[in-house]
């Protein structure tokens, strides 16, 4: 068995307001291997995002450890934190979130900007990035100019840009048509497995649940491996 | 920090490019407001320091000297190279008519030497002042200011009396010739200085009023007057009894002092509600740009790395907007002076108690309090307003979706 990449462990997440609070995870516990992809399913509202949010740390848990290659992250401060998402987690979400004043290149290339990278390095790894997603073209065009599946290539070329060890996606063809979101779809599970990637994937599709090797119903603020 | 991410997001904060005009002029617009409110400060710190130094000048060059000296005597001065001239002077109090009009006015006994060429630039005259020293009638010299109030011009015939001191003055009238008139551009000089020959004068004082020796040195710096006063006292061979320019006339020279504080005091207020402007400039860049923020913290970019990133691409707006205004104040102030030769020609009734021809003196130290002034201030301003950057996180970006 290859080697545990990120444990989740008793976690619970309770959002509080002024007239009630609300247990959104609990008990939750999830391991997820090097090189495998997973993929979470659920109703809308049963907290997929949140564990998402939480296993990228983004969010912190009410309760429980969340471990990263055996390192607990509650030991981690904001700096340390900032530099986990930056060189180990690779974020896809539904919108692209792609940022308007900058080309598809520099998008690309910003995580490994922050890391530091020597710029020849980085932008000859986002345009191979952009040659594997089809849009060794497109390098130099703004969002705006780029269609809705051409954006979302982007975001999956940046998600992998500093070769991080765990892809972490939010329902990333939710916005897309059929046939745009098929095509994200296999060149997601594509990149991941040519670039020996860990995938956490949250998805309503049940397609690309199957595509993963493991899948998971969230219900109850709990995770229960689903049978094929 | 990752510094080359902070030169990649400084660079494109400065040069956005969205769709929206308001948000691609920001940056133009921010130098444009910093530079036009460091246009007229500059201009009026040169105006202000000009005035201060010609109006000082002024006294020191016709009425005061650098040091004036109490004695009848004094020791060569020729040696000490920081001394430009020594003139041996009597002054006094008195009344001056024509026909039909008086004026009270300061006499001032000189000899011809007394003129030269320095005094003579700033009486805005040519020598020789006294042409004809042989006659019996007195010359005299007047400003147009007193020449006007007297209704007299070159050649007309006047009469002098002196006011009494301590009743040992023999009132006795002299008439006098107006061989020149001079005008120095400053109303508070002209309105009483009057030059005379001292033999003239002498005639009308007793014979025990002694005078005092004027002396001007290359520099009005206390250093240099202490200089030469320790070089003649050793010449002497006794302490002299002396008072400097700014001693003798200490009231207009705290005066000055006093305007300079408070042009400053306003100054800075300025330099506030520019600061405050710019604040509010990078509040709406912080605004404009927040998710671009969130997407950059849940990229990796740590916090400090972003504030300093907006921090710098703030104060890179105001360096420019700065440098333009200094640039700009400073060509404006060297050739203001024509402007305002013009305005001291055409002797506005509004103008006449300001020294509007003098030449420009670069005021190096009030642009550099004021320049650190701005840069602080709105140092002080961003960091207040850019603080919001750190309660920016990924989440804010993500429950958008």
């Amino acid at each position: 068995m290859s080697n545990l990449l990120l444990q989740l462990s008793h976690i619970s997440k309770r959002f509080a307001s002024a007239n009630q609070t609300i247990d959104v995870l609990e008990d939750l516990n999830l391991s997820i291997y090097e090189g495998t992809s997973v993929a979470i399913t659920g109703k809308s509202g049963s907290g997929k995002s949140t564990l998402l949010h939480i296993a990228g740390a983004l969010d912190a848990p009410s309760g429980g450890e969340v471990y990263f290659k055996g390192i607990l992250l509650d030991y981690y401060d904001d700096q340390l934190l900032s530099e986990y998402r930056n060189r180990h987690i690779g974020f896809i979400f539904q919108s692209h979130f792609l940022l308007d004043d900058f080309s598809a290149l520099e998008n690309v290339f910003i995580p490994s900007l922050i890391a530091k990278e020597k710029r020849s390095i980085m932008v000859k790894r986002a345009k191979e990035l952009l040659d594997k997603v089809g849009l060794s073209s497109r390098l130099h065009h703004k969002p705006f100019q780029l269609s809705g599946g051409e954006k979302q290539r982007v975001a999956i070329c940046r998600a992998l840009m500093n070769n991080p060890s765990l892809i972490i996606a939010d329902e990333p063809t939710g916005s897309l048509d059929e046939q745009t979101a098929q095509e994200i779809e296999q060149l997601l599970i594509q990149l991941v497995r040519e670039e020996h990637k860990t995938l956490l994937l949250v998805t309503h599709e049940k397609q690309l649940a199957t595509l993963c090797d493991t899948s998971y119903l969230l219900s109850n603020g709990r995770v229960t491996p689903i049978d094929e | 920090m990752s510094k080359p991410f902070k030169r990649f997001l400084v660079r494109k904060l400065l040069t956005i490019h969205t769709h929206h005009h308001y948000t691609k002029t920001r940056v133009l617009r921010s130098v444009l407001l910093i530079a036009l409110v460091m246009i007229p400060l500059i201009v009026s710190l040169f105006f202000v320091q000009g005035m201060i130094d010609g109006i000082s000048d002024k006294y020191i060059t016709l009425q005061d000297g650098h040091i004036q000296i109490y004695s009848s005597q004094l020791p060569d001065t020729s040696l000490i190279p920081t001394v430009l001239s020594s003139d041996y002077v009597l002054s006094s109090q008195g009344v001056i008519y024509s026909s039909d009009q008086t004026a009270e006015i300061t006499i001032k006994g000189i000899q011809s030497s007394y003129i030269g060429e320095l005094r003579a630039k700033e009486l805005h005259v040519q020598t020789p002042i006294f042409d004809n020293q042989s006659s019996s009638v007195a010359e005299i010299m007047l400003s147009e200011v007193i020449a006007s109030t007297l209704g007299v011009s070159i050649g007309d015939r006047v009469a002098l009396m002196l006011l009494p001191e301590g009743g040992q003055l023999s009132v006795r009238p002299l008439l006098a010739r107006v061989t020149d008139i001079y005008n120095t551009g400053y109303y508070e000089l002209d309105s009483h200085l009057v030059f005379i020959l001292q033999s003239s004068l002498q005639r009308m004082l007793p014979s025990h009023q002694q005078g005092h020796w004027e002396l001007l040195l290359t520099s009005k710096k206390e250093p240099i007057i202490q200089q030469v006063i320790q070089h003649l006292e050793q010449e002497a061979g006794t302490s002299l009894s002396w008072a400097s320019w700014d001693q003798f006339n200490r009231s207009v020279y705290e005066n000055f002092i006093t305007s300079k504080q408070v042009i400053m005091v306003v100054f800075f207020s300025i330099l506030i509600v520019a600061a405050t402007y710019i604040a509010s400039i990078s509040n709406a860049l912080v605004q404009d740009t927040r998710s671009s923020i969130a997407m950059y913290t849940l990229l990796g970019a740590d916090s400090k790395t972003l504030y300093s990133s907006y921090m710098s691409a703030m104060m890179i707006i105001t360096s420019l907007g700065l440098s333009t205004g200094i640039g700009i104040g400073i060509a404006l102030s060297y050739n203001i002076g024509k402007l305002l030769h013009l305005l001291a020609q055409k002797q506005i009734p509004a103008f006449q108690y300001y020294l509007l021809d003098f030449s420009v003196s670069f005021p190096l130290r009030d642009i550099i309090l004021i320049t650190l002034g701005m840069i602080g201030i709105t140092a002080c301003a961003l960091w207040l307003s850019l603080r919001k950057i750190r309660t920016i996180t990924p989440l804010e970006l993500l429950q958008q979706e």
